[in-house]
Formats: structure tokens, C-alpha cells, sequence
């Protein structure tokens, strides 16, 4: 638990800085910061700290199209696009290791790899089901702009701001992780904790500043 | 996060500058681990030519270039003006639609960085007023720069083609500030120090200058050496395979290392006091383990006020 000692500096354990679990040392009880992490405020815990959340903040608005659909069709074949688990390991595996092209190639049509068991044969299928992994790979299109630069023009690269937003966003991988709302944080004896953007006040400060007078009023008063 | 970095060196010394973005709403700890692919490649900027310092006919030139940057932001940064105070419906991973308010609220970069997009002069603070000679002080007093109001003055002066004084005082340069205009966005709060770029490269750098200076001076610099040579492994920290002469790059693994030893044989190497000098060697000990310390902390994951009052304390302690 947080107590006055937890907040002693450092002396001299210089080589604390790396935790047994290579975890970056914490003024708190980890406890404290697991709790403020979740997304439901929960005051039956015993260790967490009060939080405060910021009402109206990260409401929803409406569902995606076809979310549902999309959930239930991994469920009934989490290997899709590949026809079974190995063929999809296998393709990791190619990958993750950076095999090239013609090296991909060559493993099937010299017969190493059987490829009626992993479902593909050759590197073009593989693109393609590489493709159909990332769904909301449009979201991260190129755009090309030129800039005179005298007598030359130089070409520059730039993907659009809030295309990468809503991929990074639409992550299935980020499910657990993806806050929505500013909060508060205090440790039980009542001081402010700062650990990620959501509990800052810049974050709460503008999300008031945007809302209508009377949310604003009742948020004071509160 | 915008970084200038050379992609190849002899065949034609290619340079490039990624931007990358990422977004808040990802905790920290997933958004920065390797692998979790949380930050995007946004934008490969052109790279301006390197211009001389002192021409005069590069003034043109360099102003060319700032007007250029300020253009490729504004393309870049468009999509955002359009939905800073009204928002977008996105697409969560959760299945819902949210009203998403996309702002740009920080920019990692080195100095010359910062600078160069704050549209400042190299020895300028990016962050608040306080004039060069002051800088190095812990003069808290200076307020943030209000960059809003330098574009406001700007087009008259560049008019008459001269600095007021107004304009050598705020240390500003020729071109824009990139984030001007951009709504909902405080320029001046944009930048956010790094321990990398901050402390390691900077920090540290110049209290190792002070030392060797300082060591120098009391004739300790063999005994510093003779210590850093003799240091055991130990878990967790990497025993330097050179002299400390010998290291000619000093980069933020090297610094980091520096960090975890440097008191102790800062301690060895200063042992034994003549008489005039103990209060110095005590000083100089007491001003490297406040920084040292301030590191320490400056790495926690969460801060409360009062850790944030100790770190304070530890910066005026280095600085005093």
C-alpha cells in the first residue's frame, strides 16, 4: 500500500531502476496503477485510489456496420483467410522471419513444404491473404506531394493525419487497452496521480472547455 | 515525433525526415513497446539543402525553405482543421462509433528541431520567454510564448526587412512557426521533453563537460580514469569496454550507462580531500547526484505531486 515512505526518494539504490521484471520502478503499489486502468469505476476495491470521471466523455454515438457480423465470422473460423492452423503459423513464421519472395517460392516449388496441407503455393496467394489480414490497411494510403525548390521539385510522402487515427483506433489488438475518456486519478491518500495522458489535466481541461455551459456548471459543482 | 537522420552515407548522403504520429488514447507502456505497431510513419518530409551560416544571400533561401515546411504541414495537418471543434465519428475496436476529437497535443524532436519548426533562433527556449543569457538559471518567472501574437506582428516587420528589437529579444527567425493556425493547438505547449533528447543528450552531456573540467582543474582526471577502467559488472549494467578518453560517441546507451555509474566513481576518484578542496568535491558531488537523481525519477511511470516536488528540488540542486 501507498504510504509516506513510498514516496522517500531514491538514495543511493541506483541499480533499482531496473526492476527483477525489467518493469520500470512505480512511486505506487501496482496495484494502484492496475486498478486505474480499468474502465468501470469500481469503489468496493480495496486498494484503488478514488477516480473521477469525466460524465458525457467517450460516449457512444452509434455501432460500426457490420461489427457483428465480423465478430461471429472470426469466431467460426479464426484461421480465415488461411484454410488451417498450420498454414497460418507457417506464414507467420515466413514473415516474422523475413524470408524474401523468391526464397517463399522456391520452399514450395522445390517440395519442402506440402502445399495442399498449408492451403497456398506460392508467394501471390500469400500477399493476398497478408492483405486480407489488415482490413483497414486503406486507411494508411500514400499520397505524393511536390514542393518547388527552385530550379527542382522535390517530391515528398505523406500518409493522411486522420486516416492513421482511425486504423490505430480500429485495432482489434488494442481492445483492452483503448481509453476513451479523461479521469482523475488519486492514490488513497488522496493525492493526484499522473501516469498516462487520460489522467492529465490537459486532456480534462479541453474536453470542458468544449462542452456546453451546463455540463461545464455541473462539472464545477460536483 | 519528427526526426532528421542521414539513410546512407558515402553513396550520395541521403537524408531523410519521418514524422510519425500516435495517439493518446493508447496507454503508454503498449503504445511504446516494440511490436505493438502504435505509432504510424505519417510523412517523409523533403529534406532542405544545407545552407552556410553567415551568407547573406542564403537569407532568401532559408526563408524559401521555412515557407516550404509550412506548406507540407499545412497539407499534412489539414484533415484536422476541418474537425477540431466539431469532431468525427470514428470507429472504435469495440464495435461503437464515438464523436472523436482529434488534436495535436505534443511533438518529441531535438532541439534544432523544435527551433527550426517553432520558427525560433538555435539558442532559444521553445517553450517560454526567457531570454539566452538567462537560460541555464531555474528562473521559473518567464511565461510561455505567445506564438499567436508573433505571427500577428510579423508580416509588418518582414515588410521593412529589418529585427526589431522586440524580435531579438523573442529570439525569433526568419519563417513561421509550423503550428501556427492550427485550431485547439497551443504552440508553445506542443513541446515535451524526453529523457533521451533531454537528459541523456543534453543534460548529462553538459554536466560530463563541467566534470572533466572540474577534474582538470584539481588534478583528479587519472584517478577518474583509473576508476572507470576498474568498474565490476554487475546485474543490469554494462561494463564500458573503453577508456573513458576513448569514447568518441556519446549516445543515449552510453549516457544511460554513465547514468548508473557515474556517482560512484565520481565518489572513488574524489576520495581523499585536501584541505581546500573538500568543499568543492562535496559540491561538485552533491550537484552530479541531483542530477543523477533527477533522472531517477523523471524515469517513473506515474508521478504525484510530490514527486513532482522532489524532481524540482533536484533541478534546483544541479542548477545551484
Amino acid at each position: 500500500m501507498h504510504n509516506a515512505d513510498a514516496c522517500e526518494p531514491p538514495h543511493s539504490d541506483y541499480e533499482s531502476d531496473v526492476g527483477p521484471a525489467g518493469l520500470e520502478p512505480d512511486a505506487f503499489c501496482p496495484e494502484i496503477a492496475y486498478e486505474s486502468d480499468a474502465e468501470v469505476l469500481d469503489n468496493t476495491s480495496a486498494c484503488a485510489g478514488k477516480q473521477n470521471h469525466f460524465e458525457g466523455a467517450g460516449e457512444v454515438i452509434g455501432d460500426v456496420a457490420g461489427f457483428e457480423d465480423e465478430q461471429s465470422n472470426l469466431c467460426a473460423d479464426p484461421w480465415a483467410p488461411f484454410n488451417s492452423a498450420e498454414g497460418f503459423k507457417l506464414a507467420s513464421w515466413f514473415i516474422d522471419g523475413k524470408v524474401c519472395k523468391t526464397r517463399i517460392n522456391d520452399c514450395f516449388s522445390s517440395g519442402l513444404e506440402n502445399a495442399k496441407s498449408v492451403g497456398y503455393s506460392a508467394m501471390h496467394t500469400l500477399e493476398n491473404h497478408h492483405r486480407f489480414l489488415d482490413p483497414y490497411s486503406q486507411y494508411l494510403q500514400w499520397f505524393e506531394g511536390q514542393v518547388e525548390d527552385g530550379p527542382r521539385t522535390l517530391p515528398f510522402f505523406y500518409r493522411d493525419v486522420l486516416g492513421c487515427v482511425r486504423y490505430l483506433l480500429r485495432q482489434i489488438a488494442y481492445q483492452d487497452d483503448l481509453v476513451h475518456a479523461p479521469r482523475r486519478e488519486y492514490d488513497p491518500s488522496g493525492q493526484r496521480i499522473y501516469a498516462e495522458m487520460h489522467p492529465a489535466d490537459w486532456w480534462w481541461d479541453l474536453q470542458v472547455e468544449h462542452l456546453s455551459p451546463t455540463l461545464v456548471w455541473k462539472t464545477l459543482a460536483d | 515525433m519528427s526526426d532528421q537522420t542521414n539513410l546512407t552515407n558515402l553513396s550520395g548522403d541521403k537524408k531523410a525526415w519521418p514524422v510519425y504520429i500516435t495517439i493518446g488514447n493508447l496507454p503508454s507502456a503498449r503504445r511504446n513497446s516494440p511490436g505493438s505497431m502504435g505509432v504510424l510513419l505519417l510523412a517523409l518530409l523533403p529534406v532542405p539543402p544545407q545552407l552556410s551560416k553567415s551568407s547573406k544571400a542564403d537569407r532568401g533561401k532559408r526563408k524559401i525553405n521555412a515557407d516550404t515546411l509550412q506548406d507540407v504541414f499545412e497539407l499534412i495537418f489539414a484533415p484536422l482543421q476541418d474537425v477540431a471543434h466539431v469532431g468525427i465519428p470514428i470507429d472504435s475496436t469495440d464495435g461503437k462509433v464515438r464523436l472523436c476529437f482529434p488534436i495535436l497535443s505534443a511533438w518529441i524532436a531535438d532541439h534544432m528541431e523544435n527551433v527550426a519548426l517553432h520558427g525560433l533562433k538555435t539558442n532559444a527556449c521553445p517553450k517560454c520567454k526567457e531570454p539566452t543569457n538567462k537560460l541555464g538559471t531555474n528562473a521559473r518567472s518567464y511565461r510561455a510564448r505567445d506564438y499567436a501574437r508573433y505571427q500577428r506582428y510579423k508580416p509588418e516587420n518582414q515588410t521593412s526587412g529589418s529585427e526589431t528589437d522586440d524580435d531579438h529579444v523573442m529570439n525569433l527567425r526568419l519563417g513561421q512557426n509550423i503550428f501556427h493556425g492550427l485550431d485547439r493547438v497551443s504552440a508553445s505547449d506542443l513541446y515535451k521533453p524526453a529523457i533521451l533528447l533531454t537528459i541523456y543528450l543534453r543534460l548529462f552531456k553538459h554536466m560530463m563537460d563541467g566534470i572533466e573540467a572540474f577534474l582538470k582543474k584539481h588534478r583528479r582526471l587519472q584517478a577518474f580514469a583509473e576508476v572507470w577502467k576498474a568498474l565490476p559488472p554487475y546485474p543490469g549494467f554494462l561494463v564500458p569496454k573503453k577508456a573513458y578518453r576513448e569514447v568518441t560517441q556519446w549516445q543515449g546507451k552510453e549516457m544511460r550507462n554513465l547514468g548508473r555509474c557515474i556517482l560512484g566513481v565520481l565518489d572513488v576518484a574524489l576520495r581523499q580531500p585536501g584541505g581546500t578542496q573538500a568543499i568543492a568535491l562535496k559540491r561538485a558531488l552533491g550537484c552530479v547526484r541531483a542530477l543523477v537523481d533527477f533522472n531517477m525519477m523523471a524515469q517513473y511511470r506515474s508521478h504525484t505531486p510530490d514527486t513532482i516536488v522532489y524532481m524540482e528540488e533536484y533541478l534546483d540542486q544541479f542548477i545551484g
